[in-house]
């Protein structure tokens, strides 16, 4: 079970886009799920993000997220029109209760409600898509091209959680087999067996600091300014993807300086679909983003295009 | 030519009265493999960081006399470039890696040397081919084995293009398959790029005779140098246990030149005076001398058979981890008051599990583990304790209190046992009396492990479980564990012992367990197990291999001889 939300090197198409291409495609649709208040085009990115997570294989991980987001989301529908007194068509006029005030459930709030929850299940499934597509180290050591001294150190701490862990089982064995019970006992009489199983990991870690600093010492970790060793490959498909992340960039901005993604709830229901022009860059939007997960369909079905990207 | 040339070095680590390295004066020449012997705290470890420029320019401390490198002062040499002419790799591959990715780590050295990607690209590709690892390129550090993460060390310093490797016991945490392949890495390394290799090494078996020069330091000092065989005839005459089995054979048979591999030693045999055995002729007509073996044997086995109380009683265990496939696979196994047993097996054979179900750690999926007759179903872990002791693979993981003494109150406080003076006498019997009052911490790596042992022995276990407890011990801390172990079992108590040492079990042992894939393969005195093993047997056994049979070590081996010598005269 817990594998299901941790990322694992399938070989998709899509988990083999250069990292900055990923942080591009996934960093747009988190703003853009922020700025957009439509539902129509809060429900268009959903179903881009939802046919991404799709091609990398990911349906179980969906169900995994979509319990979550589901409780979340009926939380924020309740809610909200209990506590919003904005709404002007009132579908039942509640009773007073102290503090809050009148409790009346207007349309709006409901609907406002349901939007929410639309859009944080959005949000939810773009996290679950970028963590089925971006192995975490490989994030992490693009990011270090920033930053190298705290990315040697993070990448440091990243190695050490295997080995500690192991560790940890080792230590908790040997305490138990000099008879300590960590079982028993009440919370403190826990919280007490546990000191010395802490301090173990502590002095073993400085120790093996030590070690370790040594050994960096002699492969010359700070004998002067560093290079960058590349790992990592620019394929066309990159370049496509992050063509469509530009014009889709454009064309939201376009369109929000028309108003474009936005949606009046309060104090009435405004007009959903408006103008042409917000249909026609809602179309092209939902193009654009949907192209990667348009290239890994085609990457999976047709050879002729597998070979070109 | 002269690589290395130390003159009068003396160092002092900081904090320390006595120096580590008492005037040292060495010649390193290029293209040499250059063995470093000695026991622990003899100052080989600092010799190597010294020729690093580690000491002083890591640790600190005072340094007298200098290091030439190439007839230049090595205090003068711009760092960089020093690193680009000498490359260290250290025991604990765990510790010496810093990067997530295989590829990744082999780059470090060169990113931190600031070179042109291009430039490293090519290295880190020549070294990827020269190493094979171009499948493991991808892979997680940390999925790697012991044996691939010292690789992927060897090779990142590797990649730095050294033209001196230096080594600190590069294998006292492998097991000797990964062990084996170091060393023929090293070898390569040696003869393919003539590479000059400076090797400090306990794991002597598998590389004494590859070295072209052997130096022996003591006490900071360096007490003799020369080839492997003069080395080995100067330890037998002075009564130093440094040298592998055969050469100490052949040493003690009065040999100057002695054989170092098992192929020269059986070729030596037959001239003096060992006729290889017949097909037919097997141990059923035992000589003089075999015959008496044989008596004890038969003493040993009945013993064995008559004991109809078993301390430790293991009946079809089956035990399978959350994911894979089982580890243990039926094993019943019993085990009697005053046993000395030894658990042998492959990597991933189940031996760490196997004795984990012993004392409660782990519960079997299906099987009984009868502890004194007792079914330990039932029983946690902490309520086994006080009868079954435990020595994880790990001293530090014991380590926590400030003085050594609470360290071995913890248990007794634990178990609910009254000090009456087990504590003294516990520390006093493994050597450590005078130590009480320190820091666990501040003591050495074969004290930790006594301390560790104490903390165990405190509680009078009636079953002693060691995992490994002979990784990285130099041969003099072995010969006291192995006979501090010899005693514990005479006195009674059960001691059952994981081992990857082969020598060790020859030596100490009595029993011989051999698991494979999660089953008793084996079982049995080890002469009878040892001897009938052909990789599972010490040197000596090897060497006389259709010669003798139940030769296991040295000691048998020259009582043989001098049966022998009898027969003769």
């Amino acid at each position: 079970m817990r594998t299901m939300y941790f990322y694992r090197d399938k070989g998709l198409f899509l988990q083999r886009l250069h990292p900055a291409t990923t942080f591009l495609y996934t960093g747009l649709m988190m703003i853009l799920a922020v700025i957009y208040s439509n539902p129509l085009y809060l429900t268009a990115m959903l179903a881009v993000v939802i046919w991404t997570i799709i091609e990398l294989d990911g349906r179980e991980t969906l169900k995994w997220y979509s319990r979550i987001a589901g409780m979340m989301a009926v939380f924020v529908m309740i809610i909200n029109p209990l506590l919003s007194r904005e709404g002007q068509t009132i579908l039942w006029h509640g009773p007073r209760v102290p503090v809050i005030g009148v409790l009346d459930i207007s349309l709006e709030a409901a609907l406002y409600g349901l939007n929410m929850a639309l859009r944080l299940f959005l949000l939810i499934a773009v996290f679950a898509m970028y963590n089925l597509m971006m192995d975490p180290d490989r994030a992490m050591s693009s990011v270090s091209r920033i930053a190298r001294k705290s990315a040697v150190v993070l990448a440091l701490t990243v190695r050490l959680i295997p080995s500690m862990v192991s560790q940890a089982r080792n230590v908790a064995d040997i305490q138990r087999a000099r008879g300590v019970n960590l079982d028993s006992g009440g919370i403190y009489q826990r919280w007490k067996k546990r000191i010395p199983f802490l301090k173990v990991m502590l002095l073993t870690s400085l120790e093996n600091s030590w070690h370790t600093a040594e050994a960096m010492e002699a492969r010359a970790f700070g004998s002067g300014p560093p290079t960058r060793y590349v790992t990592e490959v620019w394929r066309p498909r990159d370049t496509w993807i992050t063509a469509a992340v530009l014009v889709s960039l454009l064309t939201a901005i376009t369109g929000l300086l028309a108003g474009a993604g936005s949606f009046e709830f309060y104090p009435r229901l405004g007009d959903l679909t408006g103008s042409g022009e917000e249909i026609l860059i809602l179309i092209i939007l939902t193009i654009m983003l949907a192209i990667p997960p348009a290239l890994a369909r085609g990457y999976k079905g047709w050879n002729f295009i597998e070979r070109r990207i | 030519m002269e690589l290395y040339r130390t003159e009068n070095l003396t160092y002092i680590y900081p904090d320390m009265a006595r120096p580590a390295l008492d005037d040292v004066s060495v010649n390193i020449y290029d293209g040499e493999f250059l063995l470093l012997l000695g026991d622990s705290g003899c100052g080989k470890s600092t010799l190597l960081r010294a020729l690093a420029g580690l000491a002083p320019d890591f640790y600190g401390g005072k340094i007298g006399g200098r290091v030439l490198y190439r007839g230049r002062d090595m205090e003068k040499m711009d760092r960089r470039q020093l690193l680009r002419n000498v490359g260290i790799v250290f025991q604990d591959p765990e510790k010496q890696l810093v990067k997530t990715r295989v590829e990744q780590e082999i780059a470090f050295g060169l990113e931190n040397l600031g070179l042109p990607p291009a430039d490293m690209r090519k290295l880190v590709a020549e070294v990827i081919n020269f190493f094979d690892l171009s499948e493991l390129k991808d892979t997680p550090v940390s999925d790697l084995s012991g044996g691939q993460k010292q690789k992927v060390v060897l090779a990142s310093v590797m990649a730095m293009q050294p033209k001196v490797l230096l080594l600190d016991e590069p294998t006292s945490q492998l097991d000797p398959v990964a062990a084996e392949e170091v060393f023929n890495t090293l070898k390569r390394l040696n003869e393919e790029l003539g590479l000059t290799i400076v090797l400090v090494e306990q794991r002597l078996d598998r590389c004494f005779h590859m070295a072209d020069r052997v130096i022996v330091m003591d006490r900071g000092q360096i007490k003799n140098e020369g080839t492997s065989q003069e080395i080995a005839a100067w330890a037998i005459r002075n009564k130093r246990h440094i040298i592998p089995p055969v050469a100490e054979f052949f040493c003690c048979t009065g040999s100057d030149r002695p054989p170092l591999t098992v192929r020269e030693g059986r070729q030596k045999l037959s001239g003096m005076g060992f006729r290889p055995l017949e097909d037919n002729e097997s141990s059923k007509t035992p000589k003089p001398v075999l015959k008496k073996l044989w008596e004890r044997l038969g003493k040993k086995t009945g013993h064995r058979d008559s004991a109809a109380n078993w301390l430790v009683k293991l009946h079809d265990l089956w035990f399978k981890y959350d994911q894979g496939d089982e580890v243990l696979k039926g094993v019943s196994l019993n085990i009697g008051a005053g046993e000395f047993t030894v658990i042998m097996g492959e990597n991933g054979a189940g031996k760490s599990t196997l004795i984990k179900t012993i004392n409660g750690l782990l519960q079997p999926d299906r099987g009984a583990v009868l502890v004194e007759g007792r079914n330990t179903a039932s029983l946690r872990t902490d309520q086994i304790a006080a009868t079954i002791g435990y020595l994880g693979q790990n001293p530090n993981d014991y380590l926590f209190h400030d003085t050594v003494n609470e360290e071995l109150k913890f248990t007794l406080d634990n178990l609910g046992i009254p000090d009456e003076g087990q504590i003294e006498q516990v520390l006093d019997r493994l050597g450590i009396l005078e130590y009480r009052y320190d820091n666990p911490r501040d003591l050495s790596g074969g004290q930790r492990q006594r301390v560790a042992l104490a903390s165990v022995l405190v509680a009078g276990p009636r079953v002693l479980l060691l995992d490994e407890p002979t990784r990285g011990l130099d041969a003099d801390l072995k010969r006291r564990l192995g006979s501090l172990l010899q005693d514990l079992a005479a006195e009674g108590t059960s001691v059952v012992m994981i081992t990857h040492d082969i020598e060790f079990a020859a030596r100490y042992a009595q029993r011989v367990v051999l698991l494979f894939d999660g089953r008793v393969v084996a079982d049995g005195d080890k002469y009878e197990v040892l001897s009938g093993s052909v990789f599972y047997s010490p040197q000596v056994q090897k060497l006389f291999r259709g010669f003798e049979t139940g030769v296991l070590t040295v000691d048998d081996a020259l009582s043989r001889w001098e049966g022998l010598s009898v027969e003769v005269s």
